[in-house]
Parts: C-alpha cells; structure tokens; sequence
C-alpha cells in the first residue's frame, strides 16, 4: 500500500538542486505525517490518498521555499482535512490535527484550506483509481468474488 | 580618508573613537572607528591585515547580521581606521529608550537575528567573545553583531590567553580563568542578553569577578559534581569555593517570559558549557518555532510559481 516512496517520484523538475531536496525531504515528511494523522483518525485509504493529490497539486501551482517548514506542515494538515470533508461521514474538529513542532491556531487552518482550496480551483472531487477498483473487481471476478481483494488491491 | 568629512563622535571607549561620517563624494553616512596607536600599534601592513577585527569581518563578509566593514586605512602612525555601515544605535539604547515591556515577538525576533550572525561567525570559525547589548547594532528592525575587537580564531587545542566579556556578560569557565573555553561563551551571552530584554536590566550585574560568580550561583543555583565536574576542578585550581545557593530559578527572575523562553534561558545559561547549546541548535529551540512564526498574509508567503510545473503523476503511482 506505500506507494509514495522516493524511488518512483521525480517530480519537480526545473527548481534548483538544493530546493528540490528540501522539497523533496519536506514531502515525503509531510506524507509520513498524512499517511499516520489518516490512520489514527480511522480515515478510509482514498482519504489519504486524496490529500496527497492535493498536496501535489498545490505545490505544482505555488512554491513554498526552503525553510518554510511551518507552510509544509499546515499544508499537510489543511490538505488531510479538506480530504477528510470530501470522503469522512465523521470529520474531526480542527483542533485535533496535531502536528510536530507547531501549534496551529484552527483559523489559521481554516485559511489555509481556503489558499488551498482557491490554488486547486475548488477542484477537489479528483478522480482517483479507488473510484474503479470496485468496477473492475467486479468485472474481473463476476462470479467469485474473494473477500478481502479490495483492500488486498490497495 | 580625505574623502570623508567627521561630523560628530558618536562613541568612545578604551579603544579609541568612534565617529559619524559623511562620503562627501557619493554622500554616504558611515560610522569611522578610530582606533589608538596603543591600542593598534602596527607596524607593518600585514600587522594590520592580522588585526582581529580587520581579518574577521574581512571573512565574515555580507552577514546581514554581523556589521558590515566597508574600508579599512592605515595611518602612517600606526592607527587604524575602520569604515562600518552607519548603524541608528544599539541594544542598550534600545532597550533604554523603551520605556515600556518589549512583546515577546519582538525580543524572539531580535535573538533570532543575534543567533543567525552568530552562528556565521562560529561556523567560520570566529568567536566573538564580548557579546553584550551594546555591541548589538541596531537600525530599521535589524540587528548586527558589531565590535569585533575581541573576536578571535578558534583554534583547537590553542588556549585562549586572556580573559574577556565585561563581566555581566562573562560565563563561568572564563570568570573561573578557564584557558580552554569556546565559542559556547558566546551562547552564555545570548542567555544573559535575552534575559536582559525580558527585564529591561541585567540579569547579573556584579561588580567584580566574586560578586559575578555570588549572583550566577544565587540565580541558578550552585553547580555541583553532577551538573558542572570540570567546574570543580576549575575552581579548585583557583582555590575557590562556590557559595551554596538553591537557586532563585529564571521563571522567578524572568516572570515576564513564557515557558519555552525559560528553557532556552536555561539551557544558554548552563554551568557546563558543553551542555549549552550551539548557535544553530538553538535556532532550533521551540521558543522559535512556534505558530507565531506564521505571517498573517499566508498566500504572499507561499507565492505562485512562475512556470507551473506538473508533479509526475505516474512517479508518484507506480
């Protein structure tokens, strides 16, 4: 299921050496963080999974710089409960998203959702491969259908 | 020199003068150290090139935290002159004209940038070793470590010779005559300093070197085998004998301070200097991470990138 390590991810592409790292350090920290806060909160996988792609995609559009580590962290917390609003019947209250080093006033979060949610266009119904897997189980396995493959797929 | 024209003394001290002056080519204000043949006493060029302040700052250069030297003359009498960035003042003015408590963002702010040009000086190997508020240069909300005089090469295994900081300023190890300290006097400072702009009157204001050691063991507490071994030692060598004190604690001596300023009070102010943080862990304290860091325009500090780029989809699938 963990999918996002570092082999497999080239992403950015034209910053310099030294952001890139931090970057790319930063990203994959914020992901741990994502990926636990998810888990403990008792989020669905594609919850998870969709506050990366927000995460993503947030950063392709604007550029947090080296040592801004205060944007990282509220960016992964604003992504996981915009997430969390879009795929959670129970979404935790602000406050309760806890992140290392920071103590984010739940204003604060709630402007950065709305930087989030302005920079991804009020995208945010992405269409991940979750919303297949179930079509295809189906097509694949009609008739027998082996308890458990869904979440074996992820 | 001919090109400057002195308008007042702005300062004088034990080193010489120092004076406000204006470029009267390019119209620039700049502040001219006159330093006194005894105290500089060359003779030769390269005399001059090895003084500390003059060979520090020459590779301390464009810190924007440390004073910037723009020039540097010889005379043919042996003084020295050196040509700094003007500065509005420094942090005992400051403080001395701020009538009320500074906020706690504001001294966070001022010994962040004190820890920054810090760190440059050690990391280059430069202590500075007569940090105290009034070599802190103030202008438009910036502040640079200034007067380099004492400032001195780390050298390992080289003693130091002499005994330096005034004395409010001095860590233990050197009041106790200590040949082998280190950069970590420099962090001694920064705690006293930092308590300093909490009060708004030092921390530790003995009037000779006994007195010094009385208050920093009535504030502290006395050290003991445990918190400071080599201490021990030291003032056995000088056959002192530190006086027995609890300790009044920095929460009570500093009552304006929040609690993570307290520890990183306590941790600059430790008996061992080994214990003190460096320049660039203290950075690192929660007294400066916190969410206050947080500018309130957040979109402008996470600005949109120029040429939108596409985070690789695929990469991140697998």
């Amino acid at each position: 299921a963990r999918c996002f390590g570092s082999k497999g991810f080239v992403p950015f592409t034209d910053c310099s050496a030294s952001d890139i790292c931090w970057l790319k350090t930063a990203r994959l920290d914020s992901i741990e963080w994502i990926f636990n806060t998810g888990g403990n909160f008792g989020f669905q996988f594609q919850t998870v999974y969709l506050s990366v792609t927000y995460f993503d995609g947030f950063l392709s559009k604007r550029s947090i710089d080296d040592g801004k580590l205060w944007a990282i962290r509220l960016l992964s917390v604003a992504c996981l409960s915009l997430a969390a609003k879009m795929e959670e019947c129970k979404v935790p209250a602000l406050s309760e998203f806890q992140v290392q080093d920071y103590n984010f006033e739940s204003k604060v979060i709630r402007r950065m959702e709305l930087l989030v949610l302005n920079t991804l266009e009020w995208k945010l119904g992405s269409i991940t491969p979750f919303a297949y897997l179930h079509y295809f189980i189906n097509k694949f396995c009609a008739e027998s259908r082996p308890k458990g493959l869904f979440s074996d797929a992820i | 020199m001919e090109n400057y024209c002195f308008l007042k003394p702005l300062g004088e001290g034990s080193f010489g003068v120092v004076w406000k002056a204006l470029h009267k080519v390019t119209g620039e204000i700049v502040a001219i150290k006159q330093l006194r043949n005894e105290v500089s006493r060359l003779t030769s060029w390269e005399e001059f090139l090895q003084m500390a302040e003059v060979e520090s700052l020459s590779q301390l250069k464009n810190h924007p935290n440390i004073v910037n030297l723009k020039q540097a003359f010889m005379g043919f009498d042996g003084t020295a002159s050196l040509v700094f960035e003007f500065m509005e003042g420094n942090l005992l003015q400051f403080m001395q004209l701020h009538k009320k408590r500074f906020n706690e963002a504001q001294i966070r702010n001022v010994c962040h940038q004190i820890l920054l040009g810090l760190d440059h000086m050690h990391k280059n190997g430069w202590c500075h070793r007569d940090l105290k508020p009034e070599n802190l240069l103030v202008k438009q909300g910036v502040v640079k470590i200034g007067d380099l005089g004492s400032a001195k090469k780390i050298q390992p295994g080289i003693p130091f010779k002499d005994y330096v900081t005034t004395r409010w300023y001095r860590a233990p190890e050197v009041l106790l005559g200590s040949r082998f300290y280190d950069s970590k006097v420099d962090m001694w400072a920064v705690g006293v300093i930092l308590a300093e702009m909490f009060n708004l009157r030092p921390l530790l204001p003995g009037n000779n070197a006994e007195e010094q050691l009385f208050w920093i063991c009535s504030v502290l507490g006395s050290p003991t085998m445990k918190s400071w071994p080599e201490g021990q030692l030291l003032a056995g060598r000088v056959e002192y004998q530190f006086p027995q004190f609890p300790g009044f604690g920095l929460s009570f001596c500093i009552p304006s301070a929040s609690e993570s300023a307290i520890q990183l009070i306590t941790s600059l102010l430790s008996w061992d200097p080994a214990k003190r943080p460096t320049a660039a862990e203290a950075l690192k304290h929660p007294f400066f991470v916190g969410s206050h860091r947080i500018p309130r325009a957040i979109p402008r500090a996470i600005p949109e990138r120029h040429h939108h780029i596409l985070p690789n989809i695929g990469g991140i699938l697998v």
